[in-house]
């Protein structure tokens, strides 16, 4: 194996060996300083980095096409086989690069800004078992793989939203997301059932040999079309767009980690590493513009009502979002996985200054001798009034997306679970019956 | 050494289990050391007898037997798995019964009943398999009938027990008049009875909410996915592919119905038991479907469902014992602030029985969506839509026991004892050891699905059945 193979599964490896050590250690009882833990972070955010840089400058230089790893079956039977298989290339490359990085630099940040607080250590934990799931999301060389870190992403979101577990919003908020990536990933899970039973296989080569997608036709629209319904769960698009705001109570450094940076962004690569089925499907293209456009336009004018910094964030991150998933339905490819990397990092450091946003904005008015007024507010102004006003109701009530969700599908699902509960009831008895 | 526990080790582990039942009945407290020492000898015995199965070289499913002889008993892939999981279950549960349920009589009748099921899910015998069974259903029943705080409570346990029995002994006397497919019609019964479907999910939902600790994992229904496996095809091959589409369509809207209920169920032992029930759903679907990895996948879902769901219980029973009084809180208990391992094993058990990766869960709910998928599309659909609502029912119970603000006083209530770490870490790594490295796990369960009967002459074709799409 050659050094940037090793090096790209060490890179993979290195934040599992972290997780594990750090809950194994808990687990026994041990108390570890925090000091020890957050060196122990920057020691392993540091080696990851050099061995992403490693197997850049081996993809770059010398091997000139996509580094592979293959590492075995995980498990087969005789008619399904889990490929374990690791891959670099020019579009799992710098989300890597950036995984590394920005994962590291939150680590640095939370040394300070999680300092005494009672949960350190798990957030620590979550972090490295982020790390993992965004390290096997980006590096996966069959879908299947990718979708065990796409889930394990999933998991560590909902755990980290749910971090100050004293307070019943962030529980509720993290038990909404839960319901929302576990609705959506049906369809990755639909969609990888789908390619097993098309090409019997998931690997990226034989889904796509050569960049031609090995299904066509209706096949492909279904396929797209599913993966596009578990991208727009985790990257916050129509109409799955209400959890984002809501994954706001998690502390700031995984706001920035998750909805800033890597989180969001997992969708977005999920359609560029299916690029050539969206060749393959005028539909899914035409589908995936037009949830994008509507996410964009709605992520616009909400967030301009949003009444706090990180909402008011989260919904600026929704509308670039849905200008990444126009540019990959126009097939700007390049210009999306641009878009996505630069976008991440602006937002991490949005997110990391958000908590100083008051005392910042204090600091530029008092430095400007007076009352600046908010940035874009001369386009507002061109708008008629009773235009203004509209949007302005429009932007308060969320498009009312919120509430259509909460009338066409959660209170007739609750409904739904009352009656057959009812029925039950009467059928069969009620269960607190004490006699039995 | 080896040779004599491969033919005799079911009957010494038997006799080990009966003569532990006699002593723990001879003593006033039973000891936790006692307990762990007959656990101990009957699990290396286990896994002695069963050394070929583990080593890659199991011994192919035998054909049923009519009478009652040494060449009965079975240390196939099949039984090793079931016994290791009926064991695992039963010192799991006596090693994490609180310090008031140390009693005697359940000790006592739970080593009986772990006997009987270990004999259950071995024997290759027909009529010696529906007799344990009926007789396990009998002693449970009889239990918990003859305990004061219990007998206002076990109407429905003993409607269950009953007709279950009676399923299995009508069962039983068709298979003996040579009527092999209304007999395996009456089996399924039994099953459905055991596993808790519906209409008989109040029994098992009621079992799972007030059994003794000690007795929890007694005859559970993973046994009755055990019978089914060996003798379904055997009672009858034609019936059972006949009846095999309808079967999987009852498994699957079994699997919705319960998770429903389960979501509207506010008792928290009793949602568990739904959840169960609502996962064997999913296992008796696969069994049933025309493919190997439908059978795969039954199997490791009945493990994992059965292992999570026993620690979700046992860990609720263990901070019911602490904190008291669970079910009638009326807002998030936060119990994690004052029992952060108990939570963190309640999580990981979670985790697995919603299948997400790591953990054995993510293998069985993949193979069950690709088994699904390749026999009906909309069944590779539904497969993880019931497994959402049953993850979303399991992940809300967690956040309701574990999370919210910390109840005042219980700062001072130890977080999990040394007792109970125990179990809950071996369970734990189970999950995720097997859920890293599913190889080798996935290749001694394949055996069973290889050698079964379903897919071999007279059974269903390997390939897809076209008529079901």
């Amino acid at each position: 194996m050659m050094l940037y193979q090793s090096s790209l599964a060490l890179a993979v490896l290195l934040p599992a060996v972290a997780c594990g050590t750090l809950g194994g250690l808990w687990w026994c009882g041990a108390q570890i300083p925090e000091r020890a833990i957050a060196r122990f972070a920057y020691v392993t955010y540091i080696l990851m980095f050099a061995a992403v840089l490693v197997t850049w400058f081996g993809y770059a230089f010398v091997a000139h096409h996509p580094v592979t790893v293959p590492i075995g079956m995980w498990y087969h039977t005789r008619d399904f086989h889990f490929e374990m298989k690791l891959h670099a290339d020019g579009i799992s490359l710098p989300f890597l690069g950036m995984t590394a990085l920005l994962v590291g630099v939150i680590s640095a940040f939370s040394e300070r800004y999680m300092h005494r607080d009672s949960g350190f250590v798990r957030f620590y934990f979550l972090l490295h078992l982020f790390a993992f799931g965004c390290m096997l999301l980006f590096s996966a060389g069959t879908f299947d793989l990718l979708a065990a870190g796409w889930e394990l992403l999933g998991l560590t979101s909902v755990l980290l939203i749910a971090f100050f577990q004293h307070r019943s919003d962030p529980v509720n908020a993290s038990l909404r997301v839960f319901a929302t990536y576990r609705i959506t990933d049906i369809g990755l899970l639909t969609a990888l059932a789908t390619m097993h039973h098309a090409v019997h296989s998931t690997e990226f080569e034989q889904v796509m040999p050569g960049g031609i997608a090995a299904v066509s036709g209706p096949q492909a629209t279904v396929v797209l079309l599913l993966l596009m319904f578990a991208a727009c769960g985790k990257s916050a698009q129509l109409p799955f767009s209400g959890w984002l705001p809501r994954a706001m109570e998690g502390p700031t450094p995984t706001s920035a980690i998750f909805y800033g940076a890597l989180s969001v962004h997992a969708g977005v690569y999920l359609i560029l590493r299916v690029f050539p089925l969206i060749e393959a499907s005028v539909i899914a293209r035409g589908v995936i513009v037009a949830i994008g456009a509507l996410t964009a336009i709605y992520g616009t004018v909400v967030g301009r009502a949003a009444s706090d910094v990180k909402s008011s964030i989260a919904h600026a991150s929704m509308a670039q979002l849905g200008l990444m998933f126009i540019e990959l339905g126009f097939g700007w490819t390049t210009l999306a996985l641009w878009h996505a990397c630069g976008h991440a990092a602006v937002r991490t450091l949005e997110f990391l200054r958000a908590p100083s946003a008051l005392r910042d904005t204090s600091h530029i008015h008092s430095g400007a001798m007076g009352q600046l007024d908010a940035t874009g507010r001369q386009y507002e102004k061109v708008l008629p009034t009773g235009v203004r006003t509209t949007l302005y109701r429009l932007a308060v009530e969320r498009c009312y997306v919120d509430s259509v969700i909460d009338r066409f599908v959660h209170r007739p699902f609750l409904w739904l679970i009352a009656t057959i509960v009812r029925i039950d009831h009467t059928l069969i008895g009620d269960p607190r019956d004490s006699t039995g | 050494m080896i040779a004599f526990f491969e033919s005799f080790g079911v009957i010494v582990n038997f006799v080990i289990l009966l003569i532990s039942a006699l002593v723990a009945y001879g003593m006033h407290r039973v000891s936790r050391p006692f307990v762990h020492f007959a656990m101990l000898a009957v699990l290396s015995i286990t896994l002695l007898s069963g050394y070929e199965t583990w080593l890659g070289h199991p011994v192919s499913l035998a054909p049923i037997t009519q009478s009652l002889n040494m060449s009965s008993f079975h240390t196939d892939s099949l039984a090793c798995l079931f016994q290791l999981l009926i064991i695992g279950g039963g010192w799991m549960a006596f090693s994490m019964t609180p310090e008031r349920e140390r009693g005697r009589a359940y000790s006592s009748t739970g080593f009986i009943c772990m006997a009987l099921d270990l004999l259950t899910v071995t024997i290759n015998n027909y009529a010696v398999a529906c007799l344990t069974w009926m007789l396990t259903s009998l002693v449970l029943a009889t239990r918990v009938n003859q305990a004061p705080e219990l007998k206002p409570k076990s109407r429905s346990i003993w409607a269950g027990a009953f007709v279950g029995n009676v399923a299995l002994l009508a069962s039983l006397a068709l298979f003996q008049s040579g009527n092999g497919g209304a007999a395996f019609m009456a089996l399924l019964v039994a099953v459905a009875v055991r596993a808790g479907f519906w209409p008989f999910h109040r029994s098992a939902a009621r079992w799972s909410s007030i059994a003794p600790t000690k007795l929890l994992t007694c005859a559970g229904w993973p046994v009755a996915i055990a019978v089914l496996l060996r003798f379904g095809t055997q009672l009858d091959i034609s019936v059972f592919t006949a009846v095999a589409p309808y079967v999987v369509g009852f498994g699957l809207a079994i699997a919705f119905l319960l998770a429903l209920l389960a979501m509207g169920e506010p008792a928290y032992r009793r949602k568990l038991g739904l959840l169960s029930s609502s996962h064997a759903g999913l296992a008796l679907a696969g069994v049933f479907l025309p493919n190997p990895d439908g059978i795969i996948a039954a199997i490791l879902q009945t493990q994992t469902a059965w292992i999570a769901i026993s620690v979700c219980q046992l860990i609720l029973i263990v901070c019911d014992a602490r904190a008291g009084g669970l079910d009638n809180a009326s807002k998030n208990l936060g119990l994690s602030g004052a029992f952060p391992r108990l939570g963190v094993g309640f999580l990981v058990a979670s985790v697995a029985l919603i299948g997400l990766p790591g953990t054995i869960g993510f293998c069985d709910l993949d193979l069950l969506v690709h088994a699904g998928y390749t026999t009906n599309k909309w069944i590779g659909v539904l497969v993880p839509c019931a497994l959402a609502l049953n993850a979303m029912s399991v992940v809300k119970l967690h956040a309701r026991i574990f999370l919210g603000p910390v109840m005042p006083g219980m700062d001072v209530i130890p977080d999990a004892l040394p007792r109970e770490r125990m179990p809950i870490t071996i369970a734990i790594v189970f999950l995720l050891l097997v859920g890293l490295v599913p190889g080798k796990w996935v290749d001694t369960v394949s055996l069973i699905a290889i050698e079964h009967p379903a897919f071999h002459e007279g059974g269903h074709t390997a390939e897809p059945n076209p008529e079901l799409h």
